[in-house]
Protein backbone atom coordinates (compact mmCIF):
# COMPACT_ATOMS: atom_id res chain seq x y z
CA UNK A 1 0.00 0.00 0.00
CA UNK A 2 3.17 2.42 0.77
CA UNK A 3 4.42 1.74 -2.23
CA UNK A 4 1.26 2.69 -4.68
CA UNK A 5 1.10 5.41 -2.51
CA UNK A 6 4.22 6.51 -3.40
CA UNK A 7 4.20 5.59 -6.81
CA UNK A 8 1.44 8.07 -7.08
CA UNK A 9 3.40 10.70 -5.47
CA UNK A 10 6.64 10.24 -7.58
CA UNK A 11 4.22 10.22 -10.83
CA UNK A 12 2.10 13.78 -9.57
CA UNK A 13 5.63 15.54 -8.53
CA UNK A 14 7.41 14.49 -11.92
CA UNK A 15 3.94 15.67 -13.65
CA UNK A 16 4.04 18.63 -11.71
CA UNK A 17 7.41 19.12 -12.12
CA UNK A 18 6.26 19.30 -15.93
CA UNK A 19 3.72 21.75 -15.59
CA UNK A 20 5.94 23.82 -13.84
CA UNK A 21 9.17 23.76 -16.89
CA UNK A 22 6.38 24.53 -19.09
CA UNK A 23 5.32 28.03 -17.27
CA UNK A 24 7.68 30.37 -19.57
CA UNK A 25 5.16 28.92 -23.06
CA UNK A 26 1.99 29.95 -20.60
CA UNK A 27 3.25 33.32 -19.36
CA UNK A 28 4.30 34.49 -23.10
CA UNK A 29 0.86 33.41 -23.80
CA UNK A 30 -0.52 35.77 -21.36
CA UNK A 31 1.69 38.32 -22.41
CA UNK A 32 0.07 37.88 -26.22
CA UNK A 33 -3.27 38.08 -24.44
CA UNK A 34 -2.62 41.17 -22.29
CA UNK A 35 -1.07 42.72 -25.23
CA UNK A 36 -3.99 42.32 -27.57
CA UNK A 37 -6.38 43.20 -25.06
CA UNK A 38 -4.12 46.72 -24.76
CA UNK A 39 -4.22 47.11 -28.26
CA UNK A 40 -8.12 47.25 -28.75
CA UNK A 41 -8.41 49.34 -25.87
CA UNK A 42 -5.99 51.89 -26.78
CA UNK A 43 -7.49 51.97 -30.22
CA UNK A 44 -10.70 52.55 -28.60
CA UNK A 45 -9.32 55.32 -26.34
CA UNK A 46 -8.04 56.82 -29.47
CA UNK A 47 -11.34 56.79 -31.36
CA UNK A 48 -13.65 58.18 -28.34
CA UNK A 49 -11.89 59.00 -25.09
CA UNK A 50 -8.41 60.05 -26.16
CA UNK A 51 -7.30 59.82 -22.87
CA UNK A 52 -3.60 60.13 -21.93
CA UNK A 53 -1.93 57.40 -21.60
CA UNK A 54 -1.32 57.35 -17.67
CA UNK A 55 -4.78 57.87 -17.12
CA UNK A 56 -5.46 55.05 -18.98
CA UNK A 57 -2.79 52.48 -17.73
CA UNK A 58 -3.67 53.54 -13.62
CA UNK A 59 -7.39 52.40 -14.77
CA UNK A 60 -6.66 48.94 -15.86
CA UNK A 61 -6.52 46.53 -12.66
CA UNK A 62 -4.39 44.16 -14.18
CA UNK A 63 -1.07 43.51 -12.77
CA UNK A 64 0.52 40.92 -14.83
CA UNK A 65 3.74 40.58 -16.61
CA UNK A 66 2.43 42.69 -19.66
CA UNK A 67 1.14 45.86 -17.60
CA UNK A 68 4.00 45.78 -15.36
CA UNK A 69 6.28 46.25 -18.51
CA UNK A 70 3.80 49.22 -20.21
CA UNK A 71 3.85 51.03 -16.78
CA UNK A 72 7.53 50.68 -16.92
CA UNK A 73 8.61 51.93 -20.23
CA UNK A 74 5.89 54.27 -20.89
CA UNK A 75 5.38 55.89 -17.42
CA UNK A 76 8.72 56.03 -15.82
CA UNK A 77 11.31 55.69 -19.32
CA UNK A 78 13.06 52.33 -18.33
CA UNK A 79 13.72 49.78 -21.09
CA UNK A 80 11.69 46.92 -21.28
CA UNK A 81 12.94 43.75 -19.49
CA UNK A 82 11.15 40.97 -21.36
CA UNK A 83 13.64 38.36 -20.59
CA UNK A 84 11.00 35.32 -21.42
CA UNK A 85 10.72 36.67 -25.13
CA UNK A 86 12.93 35.83 -28.61
CA UNK A 87 14.99 38.71 -29.25
CA UNK A 88 12.37 39.46 -32.14
CA UNK A 89 9.60 39.47 -29.88
CA UNK A 90 11.43 41.77 -27.39
CA UNK A 91 12.33 44.25 -30.34
CA UNK A 92 8.48 44.22 -31.70
CA UNK A 93 7.51 45.24 -28.31
CA UNK A 94 10.37 47.67 -27.78
CA UNK A 95 9.02 49.26 -31.08
CA UNK A 96 5.55 49.12 -29.95
CA UNK A 97 5.69 50.88 -27.06
CA UNK A 98 8.37 53.59 -28.11
CA UNK A 99 5.47 54.38 -30.75
CA UNK A 100 2.93 55.06 -27.68
CA UNK A 101 1.49 58.09 -27.64
CA UNK A 102 3.85 60.13 -30.43
CA UNK A 103 2.07 61.58 -32.99
CA UNK A 104 -1.49 62.50 -32.89
CA UNK A 105 -4.96 60.69 -32.94
CA UNK A 106 -4.77 59.72 -36.75
CA UNK A 107 -1.64 58.43 -37.52
CA UNK A 108 -2.01 56.33 -33.81
CA UNK A 109 -5.04 54.72 -35.32
CA UNK A 110 -3.65 54.05 -38.30
CA UNK A 111 -0.06 52.97 -36.57
CA UNK A 112 -1.96 50.65 -34.34
CA UNK A 113 -4.69 49.59 -35.99
CA UNK A 114 -1.89 47.48 -38.59
CA UNK A 115 -0.67 46.22 -35.30
CA UNK A 116 -3.72 44.58 -34.12
CA UNK A 117 -3.76 41.85 -36.42
CA UNK A 118 -0.09 40.89 -35.70
CA UNK A 119 -0.75 40.79 -32.52
CA UNK A 120 -3.84 38.42 -33.16
CA UNK A 121 -1.29 35.99 -34.58
CA UNK A 122 1.03 36.26 -32.04
CA UNK A 123 -1.69 35.37 -29.53
CA UNK A 124 -3.23 32.11 -31.55
CA UNK A 125 0.82 30.98 -32.03
CA UNK A 126 1.70 31.72 -28.85
CA UNK A 127 -1.53 29.80 -27.16
CA UNK A 128 -1.18 26.37 -29.75
CA UNK A 129 2.50 26.77 -28.21
CA UNK A 130 1.69 27.00 -24.93
CA UNK A 131 -1.04 24.06 -25.29
CA UNK A 132 1.39 22.19 -27.11
CA UNK A 133 4.59 22.42 -24.58
CA UNK A 134 2.21 22.00 -21.61
CA UNK A 135 1.24 18.82 -22.91
CA UNK A 136 4.63 17.70 -23.68
CA UNK A 137 6.03 18.42 -20.64
CA UNK A 138 3.46 17.23 -18.64
CA UNK A 139 3.67 14.09 -20.55
CA UNK A 140 7.66 13.78 -20.27
CA UNK A 141 6.92 14.69 -16.68
CA UNK A 142 4.37 11.46 -16.23
CA UNK A 143 6.81 9.25 -18.34
CA UNK A 144 9.75 10.10 -16.06
CA UNK A 145 7.85 9.29 -13.05
CA UNK A 146 6.92 6.34 -14.27
CA UNK A 147 10.28 5.24 -14.91
CA UNK A 148 11.62 6.50 -11.56
CA UNK A 149 8.69 4.40 -10.11
CA UNK A 150 9.90 1.09 -11.74
CA UNK A 151 13.95 2.07 -11.06
CA UNK A 152 12.30 2.72 -7.22
CA UNK A 153 10.39 0.17 -6.54
CA UNK B 1 3.25 73.44 -11.76
CA UNK B 2 6.05 72.93 -13.96
CA UNK B 3 7.05 69.74 -13.87
CA UNK B 4 7.26 68.95 -17.70
CA UNK B 5 10.17 71.01 -18.24
CA UNK B 6 13.72 69.51 -18.31
CA UNK B 7 16.14 69.08 -15.28
CA UNK B 8 18.38 72.23 -15.80
CA UNK B 9 15.39 74.16 -16.44
CA UNK B 10 13.81 73.35 -13.08
CA UNK B 11 17.01 73.95 -11.42
CA UNK B 12 17.64 77.25 -12.69
CA UNK B 13 14.18 78.48 -11.79
CA UNK B 14 14.54 77.37 -8.25
CA UNK B 15 16.64 80.59 -8.17
CA UNK B 16 13.40 82.55 -9.01
CA UNK B 17 10.39 83.75 -6.88
CA UNK B 18 7.58 81.62 -9.50
CA UNK B 19 5.36 84.59 -8.09
CA UNK B 20 6.81 86.94 -10.37
CA UNK B 21 7.12 84.62 -13.66
CA UNK B 22 4.79 85.35 -16.10
CA UNK B 23 6.17 83.78 -19.06
CA UNK B 24 9.08 81.23 -20.43
CA UNK B 25 10.26 81.63 -24.21
CA UNK B 26 12.18 78.63 -25.80
CA UNK B 27 14.05 78.64 -29.14
CA UNK B 28 15.65 76.10 -30.70
CA UNK B 29 19.35 76.50 -30.14
CA UNK B 30 18.86 79.72 -28.42
CA UNK B 31 19.13 81.24 -24.89
CA UNK B 32 16.03 80.57 -22.83
CA UNK B 33 14.06 84.37 -22.03
CA UNK B 34 11.73 85.04 -19.21
CA UNK B 35 9.31 87.34 -18.11
CA UNK B 36 9.83 88.16 -14.25
CA UNK B 37 7.59 90.81 -13.26
CA UNK B 38 7.03 92.25 -16.61
CA UNK B 39 10.92 92.42 -17.60
CA UNK B 40 12.21 90.24 -20.04
CA UNK B 41 15.43 88.66 -18.97
CA UNK B 42 17.64 85.60 -19.81
CA UNK B 43 17.23 82.83 -17.75
CA UNK B 44 21.04 81.48 -15.94
CA UNK B 45 21.91 78.65 -13.73
CA UNK B 46 21.37 81.40 -10.73
CA UNK B 47 18.66 82.91 -11.63
CA UNK B 48 18.26 85.76 -14.21
CA UNK B 49 20.63 88.32 -15.77
CA UNK B 50 20.18 91.44 -18.80
CA UNK B 51 22.77 89.38 -20.68
CA UNK B 52 22.76 86.37 -22.73
CA UNK B 53 26.48 85.25 -21.41
CA UNK B 54 26.31 82.35 -19.53
CA UNK B 55 22.24 81.87 -19.94
CA UNK B 56 20.40 78.69 -20.15
CA UNK B 57 20.46 77.58 -24.20
CA UNK B 58 17.32 75.00 -25.08
CA UNK B 59 17.91 72.65 -27.83
CA UNK B 60 15.65 70.90 -30.49
CA UNK B 61 15.32 67.79 -28.56
CA UNK B 62 14.93 69.01 -25.39
CA UNK B 63 11.92 70.98 -27.11
CA UNK B 64 10.24 67.55 -27.76
CA UNK B 65 10.84 66.48 -24.39
CA UNK B 66 9.18 69.40 -22.90
CA UNK B 67 6.05 69.19 -25.19
CA UNK B 68 6.07 65.43 -25.02
CA UNK B 69 6.02 66.13 -20.74
CA UNK B 70 3.09 68.37 -21.09
CA UNK B 71 0.54 66.17 -22.74
CA UNK B 72 2.12 63.16 -20.70
CA UNK B 73 3.63 61.67 -23.39
CA UNK B 74 0.46 61.49 -25.36
CA UNK B 75 0.70 63.91 -28.02
CA UNK B 76 -3.07 62.00 -29.63
CA UNK B 77 -4.51 63.42 -26.80
CA UNK B 78 -4.07 67.33 -26.91
CA UNK B 79 -3.82 67.02 -31.27
CA UNK B 80 -6.58 69.21 -31.75
CA UNK B 81 -5.03 72.12 -29.55
CA UNK B 82 -1.25 71.00 -30.82
CA UNK B 83 -3.37 72.14 -34.73
CA UNK B 84 -4.84 75.60 -33.06
CA UNK B 85 -0.79 76.59 -32.12
CA UNK B 86 -0.75 75.27 -28.28
CA UNK B 87 -1.36 72.95 -25.52
CA UNK B 88 -2.36 73.67 -22.15
CA UNK B 89 -0.84 71.08 -19.16
CA UNK B 90 -3.21 69.67 -16.55
CA UNK B 91 -2.62 71.98 -14.03
CA UNK B 92 -3.56 75.25 -16.74
CA UNK B 93 -0.73 76.66 -18.08
CA UNK B 94 -0.72 77.13 -21.50
CA UNK B 95 2.05 76.38 -23.88
CA UNK B 96 1.88 78.19 -27.23
CA UNK B 97 3.40 76.23 -30.10
CA UNK B 98 6.11 77.37 -33.11
CA UNK B 99 7.09 74.94 -35.80
CA UNK B 100 6.25 73.39 -39.00
CA UNK B 101 2.56 73.97 -39.73
CA UNK B 102 1.46 71.06 -42.21
CA UNK B 103 -1.74 72.19 -43.85
CA UNK B 104 -4.31 71.33 -46.51
CA UNK B 105 -6.13 74.26 -47.89
CA UNK B 106 -6.78 76.32 -44.47
CA UNK B 107 -7.00 73.08 -42.82
CA UNK B 108 -4.29 72.70 -40.20
CA UNK B 109 -3.51 68.70 -40.49
CA UNK B 110 -0.28 68.64 -37.95
CA UNK B 111 2.54 70.21 -36.29
CA UNK B 112 5.64 68.92 -36.92
CA UNK B 113 9.81 70.17 -36.20
CA UNK B 114 8.69 72.24 -32.79
CA UNK B 115 11.22 74.90 -32.95
CA UNK B 116 10.22 77.05 -30.01
CA UNK B 117 7.49 77.62 -27.01
CA UNK B 118 5.95 80.05 -25.20
CA UNK B 119 4.98 79.12 -21.64
CA UNK B 120 2.64 81.26 -19.75
CA UNK B 121 2.27 80.47 -16.26
CA UNK B 122 -1.08 81.16 -15.07
CA UNK B 123 -1.31 83.22 -11.65
CA UNK B 124 -4.51 83.86 -9.21
CA UNK B 125 -4.49 87.07 -7.97
CA UNK B 126 -7.32 87.38 -5.68
CA UNK B 127 -9.80 90.45 -5.68
CA UNK B 128 -8.22 91.90 -9.09
CA UNK B 129 -11.53 91.94 -10.50
CA UNK B 130 -12.97 94.14 -7.51
CA UNK B 131 -13.18 97.53 -9.45
CA UNK B 132 -15.08 95.39 -12.07
CA UNK B 133 -17.46 93.58 -10.41
CA UNK B 134 -18.06 97.10 -8.30
CA UNK B 135 -18.84 98.95 -10.74
CA UNK B 136 -20.26 96.17 -13.70
CA UNK B 137 -21.13 93.08 -11.99
CA UNK B 138 -23.68 94.30 -8.92
CA UNK B 139 -26.35 92.66 -10.92
CA UNK B 140 -25.85 90.22 -14.08
CA UNK B 141 -24.38 91.84 -16.57
CA UNK B 142 -22.93 91.17 -19.84
CA UNK B 143 -19.51 92.64 -19.86
CA UNK B 144 -16.32 92.28 -22.57
CA UNK B 145 -13.25 93.02 -21.01
CA UNK B 146 -10.36 94.24 -23.82
CA UNK B 147 -6.46 94.46 -23.79
CA UNK B 148 -3.82 93.54 -25.82
CA UNK B 149 -2.15 89.93 -25.40
CA UNK B 150 -0.46 89.58 -21.86
CA UNK B 151 -1.93 92.23 -19.59
CA UNK B 152 -3.88 90.23 -17.86
CA UNK B 153 -7.40 89.67 -19.19
CA UNK B 154 -7.26 85.31 -17.80
CA UNK B 155 -6.25 86.18 -14.52
CA UNK B 156 -9.14 88.81 -14.52
CA UNK B 157 -11.32 86.12 -15.85
CA UNK B 158 -10.33 83.97 -12.88
CA UNK B 159 -10.77 86.33 -10.67
CA UNK B 160 -14.34 86.47 -11.45
CA UNK B 161 -15.21 82.61 -11.75
CA UNK B 162 -13.94 82.67 -8.34
CA UNK B 163 -15.59 85.53 -6.70
CA UNK B 164 -19.26 85.13 -8.82
CA UNK B 165 -19.57 81.01 -8.62
CA UNK B 166 -21.01 81.29 -5.42
CA UNK B 167 -23.52 83.62 -6.61
CA UNK B 168 -24.55 82.50 -9.65
CA UNK B 169 -24.79 79.19 -11.58
CA UNK B 170 -21.88 80.24 -13.92
CA UNK B 171 -21.07 78.16 -16.86
CA UNK B 172 -17.37 78.35 -18.15
CA UNK B 173 -16.86 77.70 -21.86
CA UNK B 174 -13.26 77.30 -21.32
CA UNK B 175 -11.76 76.26 -24.60
CA UNK B 176 -8.24 76.27 -23.86
CA UNK B 177 -8.42 74.68 -20.46
CA UNK B 178 -6.96 77.78 -18.41
CA UNK B 179 -10.05 79.39 -17.00
CA UNK B 180 -11.95 76.80 -14.89
CA UNK B 181 -9.55 75.88 -11.84
CA UNK B 182 -10.38 73.11 -9.65
CA UNK B 183 -12.73 73.40 -6.61
CA UNK B 184 -14.67 76.47 -8.27
CA UNK B 185 -18.49 76.24 -8.26
CA UNK B 186 -18.49 77.17 -11.84
CA UNK B 187 -19.34 74.34 -14.41
CA UNK B 188 -17.15 73.76 -17.39
CA UNK B 189 -17.09 73.16 -20.94
CA UNK B 190 -13.58 72.52 -21.38
CA UNK B 191 -12.24 72.01 -24.92
CA UNK B 192 -15.08 72.80 -26.89
CA UNK B 193 -14.61 75.15 -29.70
CA UNK B 194 -16.94 78.31 -28.23
CA UNK B 195 -20.14 77.94 -30.32
CA UNK B 196 -19.95 74.43 -29.44
CA UNK B 197 -20.41 75.37 -25.85
CA UNK B 198 -22.35 78.07 -25.57
CA UNK B 199 -25.16 76.23 -27.66
CA UNK B 200 -25.03 72.92 -25.97
CA UNK B 201 -24.65 74.73 -21.95
CA UNK B 202 -27.34 77.23 -23.11
CA UNK B 203 -29.35 74.17 -23.80
CA UNK B 204 -28.18 72.16 -21.24
CA UNK B 205 -26.73 74.00 -18.15
CA UNK B 206 -29.36 76.35 -17.75
CA UNK B 207 -26.56 79.06 -16.67
CA UNK B 208 -26.90 82.76 -15.17
CA UNK B 209 -24.10 83.64 -17.18
CA UNK B 210 -21.14 82.58 -19.37
CA UNK B 211 -17.51 83.22 -18.73
CA UNK B 212 -15.00 83.01 -21.89
CA UNK B 213 -11.74 84.13 -22.75
CA UNK B 214 -10.18 85.14 -25.94
CA UNK B 215 -13.32 85.64 -28.42
CA UNK B 216 -13.10 86.73 -31.90
CA UNK B 217 -14.82 88.02 -35.09
CA UNK B 218 -16.16 84.27 -35.38
CA UNK B 219 -17.79 84.18 -32.29
CA UNK B 220 -19.67 86.92 -31.52
CA UNK B 221 -22.65 86.03 -33.49
CA UNK B 222 -22.97 83.00 -30.66
CA UNK B 223 -22.45 85.58 -28.04
CA UNK B 224 -25.23 88.22 -29.17
CA UNK B 225 -27.30 85.09 -29.73
CA UNK B 226 -26.79 83.84 -25.78
CA UNK B 227 -27.13 87.77 -24.82
CA UNK B 228 -30.68 87.55 -26.44
CA UNK B 229 -31.70 84.84 -25.29
CA UNK B 230 -31.27 86.05 -21.55
CA UNK B 231 -27.52 84.83 -20.53
CA UNK B 232 -24.76 87.44 -19.38
CA UNK B 233 -21.51 86.22 -20.97
CA UNK B 234 -18.21 87.85 -19.69
CA UNK B 235 -15.66 87.88 -21.91
CA UNK B 236 -12.26 88.89 -23.11
CA UNK B 237 -11.27 89.94 -26.38
CA UNK B 238 -7.44 91.16 -28.00
CA UNK B 239 -8.50 94.73 -28.59
CA UNK B 240 -6.70 97.60 -27.62
CA UNK B 241 -9.42 100.42 -28.43
CA UNK B 242 -13.20 100.31 -27.16
CA UNK B 243 -14.21 102.15 -30.44
CA UNK B 244 -13.22 98.44 -31.94
CA UNK B 245 -15.28 96.32 -29.51
CA UNK B 246 -19.00 95.10 -31.04
CA UNK B 247 -21.51 97.22 -30.21
CA UNK B 248 -25.47 96.51 -28.61
CA UNK B 249 -24.20 93.24 -27.52
CA UNK B 250 -22.37 94.03 -24.12
CA UNK B 251 -23.60 96.40 -21.03
CA UNK B 252 -20.41 97.23 -20.35
CA UNK B 253 -16.86 97.45 -22.44
CA UNK B 254 -13.79 97.46 -19.32
CA UNK B 255 -10.28 98.37 -21.35
CA UNK B 256 -7.26 97.27 -19.53
CA UNK B 257 -3.88 99.57 -19.35
CA UNK B 258 -1.53 98.51 -22.15
CA UNK B 259 1.07 99.56 -19.47
CA UNK B 260 0.52 97.92 -16.10
CA UNK B 261 -0.82 94.59 -15.93
CA UNK B 262 -4.47 94.46 -14.67
CA UNK B 263 -5.02 97.91 -14.53
CA UNK B 264 -8.56 99.15 -15.44
CA UNK B 265 -8.18 102.19 -17.42
CA UNK B 266 -11.81 102.89 -19.17
CA UNK B 267 -15.05 101.26 -18.75
CA UNK B 268 -18.06 102.31 -20.71
CA UNK B 269 -21.28 101.41 -20.79
CA UNK B 270 -23.87 100.01 -23.79
CA UNK B 271 -24.88 103.61 -25.01
CA UNK B 272 -20.65 103.85 -25.10
CA UNK B 273 -20.85 106.47 -22.16
CA UNK B 274 -17.43 106.16 -20.33
CA UNK B 275 -18.72 105.80 -16.32
CA UNK B 276 -15.18 104.82 -15.14
CA UNK B 277 -11.60 106.37 -16.29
Amino acid sequence: MAKLFLSVAIVCFTCFLGWFFSMKFRKIKDFYLDFCDWNDRFLTELRYARRPLGEIIEQIPNKREFYREIRACVMKGEKASLSFLSAEEKAYCENYFSALGKGDALSQQGFFSAQSEKLKQRGAESAATAKKQTELYVKLGLLGGLALVVILI
Amino acid sequence: MLNFLTDNLKQALTHINLNTLYEMRLRAGREVKVNVGGEYLYLTGNGTSKFARNACRIERDEIDEILSNACQKSVYSVSEELKQGFVTTERGVRIGIGGTFVTEGERVLSVRNFSSLCIRIPHTVDGCAEKIIEVCLKELSSVLILSPPGMGKTTLLKDIINRLSDRYNLLVADERGELCEKGTMADAIRFAAKRTAFSCGLRAMRPDMIVTDELTDEDYPAVKKTVHSGVCVIASAHLESIDLAPKNIFDFIVLLSSKRVGKVERIADKAGNMIYG
